[in-house]
């Protein structure tokens, strides 16, 4: 196991031609497991009975489905023998790596309940390292262009000792901490971003399925609940500055990963406004938020909001930077993007790349 | 000219069905009253066949948590983002004058089904 994740692309099919398409690095692939049995080899006796003996199975949250097949799947992303989506490396290999091109691709995962449980902590350590266990042997180890995320618990010293179990696997690329309804930034979790930091690993924040305040309440749509997302980014980007985790650790690099970005350089200006008049209440940050967001943070592409060129552009030109976007598919949940047909035309090609792949081998220290 | 693609019994058993016409993809789509439409097979979008989403009902509504049926309207769900095509016109239901998809003739002889793709 823990073998290196080679450098160039590795096709399924060698004998053919190599088409001339930009290297790609997708940073938000969403590996399932089949079910909950699949961790039970990985688990202490005290909580693997739990589930094969009592029936435990996690929280949900969230009561919406869509009116469509395989609700949050793409449809045609479900395994001939109708397991999960997304649980098969087969078809995961043949529809995204393979297909599109994928240099290495970031796993995601869907597991992100162990992280933002509330509750019988002891229990959601036990199924975070099963998780992370479970990702490098059956993923990890049977491609080298997979990567991983460390999956941890939420209480910091546990995290924190998860994160020195994990951080050795030379795939384990990044930490990740769900969106839920709390803020990463508060002083308590900081042992969590000194450790990420001491192994070199950035952190990815994605939303869970756990996220019922965004801006106050729980709109009653799933359409309304998915367009107000931004908004559980938002406060993680400003409580991440406010409370001085840039100042601490400068070199910290975090992506938000399918939050969207319009909304990024709305964010940098108004928190730099109000630093101008307001600076004194948290002397402990000693940049203007605009730069942190530049130089710490990186935001993933997906889901693409159909923005033209010239839109994309006056974004671009808004934030100041052409470093702070990545490319991500999302695969396999239904608002897929495929790498050749996200960014729009008659952008500049060097854009282009540093997008689908040097700012994500930049953040990811390849 | 007419091509023919596949007959109106393996159309009926799957309700929708990829073919290639002229080398072009094409999903031919049953309606509930029996009538066929063909569509091009590649969504719009981002490019995925069409005929690997879904045939569902048109769904109109004028008050909040009131769901109307309407029974001429059926349309094609793309499997990945979910947009909806009318299957007897090809235009979105979001926006039917600007989002549409190519629709080809159709002609039901004999028991088979072809399409004029030229």
């Amino acid at each position: 196991m823990n073998r290196q994740p080679k450098s160039t692309v590795t096709s399924s099919d060698d004998k053919k031609p190599r088409r001339s398409r930009p290297a790609v690095i997708d940073m938000d692939i969403h590996h399932e497991i089949r079910g909950l049995g699949d961790l039970l080899p990985y688990l202490p006796e005290q909580w693997k009975r739990y589930i094969s003996d009592y029936g435990w199975v996690p929280e949900r949250p969230i009561p919406f489905n869509q009116i469509r097949k395989d609700t949050k799947y793409r449809m045609d992303a479900r395994p001939e023998d109708g397991a999960t989506p997304g649980s098969d490396y087969e078809l995961l290999k043949r529809q995204l790596l393979d297909e599109h091109h994928v240099e290495y691709g970031m796993l995601t995962g869907w597991f992100y309940e162990a992280t933002v449980c509330k509750g019988w902590y002891e229990f959601a350590a036990a199924r975070a390292s099963a998780y992370n266990d479970y990702t490098a042997e059956h993923w990890l180890d049977r491609d080298p262009r997979l990567l991983g995320s460390i999956t941890i618990p939420r209480e910091p010293a546990a995290a924190v000792r998860e994160i020195d179990r994990m951080a050795a696997h030379p795939q384990m690329k990044q930490v990740m901490l769900p969106i839920a309804d709390f803020a990463w930034g508060d002083p308590y979790y900081h042992p969590i971003f000194e450790a990420a930091h001491r192994h070199g690993l950035p952190i990815a924040m994605h939303l869970s399925a756990i996220i019922t305040a965004q801006g106050g309440d729980f709109l009653r749509y799933y359409v309304a609940w998915r367009s107000v997302h931004p908004q559980a980014y938002m406060t993680q980007t400003i409580s991440l500055i406010t409370n001085g985790v840039f100042d601490k650790y400068p070199d910290l690099q975090v992506s938000l990963v399918e939050g969207g970005f319009e909304w990024v350089p709305f964010m940098m200006h108004r928190m730099d406004s109000a630093y101008k008049a307001l600076r004194q209440e948290t002397p402990w940050v000693k940049r203007m938020p605009s730069a942190y967001f530049r130089d710490n943070m990186r935001f993933t592409t997906q889901p693409w909001d159909d923005l033209s060129g010239e839109q994309f552009m006056h974004i671009i030109g808004l934030m100041e930077s052409d470093e702070m976007l990545m490319y991500a598919s999302d695969y396999p949940h239904w608002d897929f993007d495929p790498a050749a047909r996200t960014l729009p035309p008659g952008i500049p090609e060097t854009l282009r790349r540093k997008i689908l792949y040097d700012n994500a081998r930049s953040y990811l220290r390849l | 000219m007419k091509i023919r693609v596949c007959s109106y019994a393996e159309l009926e058993a799957e309700g929708k069905r990829a073919v290639v016409a002229d080398r072009k993809a094409v999903v031919i789509v049953r309606a509930r009253d029996g009538r066929v439409y063909a569509l091009r097979d590649v969504c719009p979008h981002k490019g995925p066949c069409l005929s690997a989403g879904m045939i569902d009902r048109g769904c109109a509504g004028e008050r909040v948590g009131v769901y109307v049926y309407e029974p001429e309207v059926e349309v094609l769900r793309c499997p990945w983002h979910s947009w909806e095509f009318d299957i007897r016109t090809g235009r979105s239901l979001f926006a039917p004058e600007r989002v549409k998809v190519k629709t080809y003739p159709v002609t039901v002889e004999d028991g088979d089904i072809y399409v004029e793709v030229q």
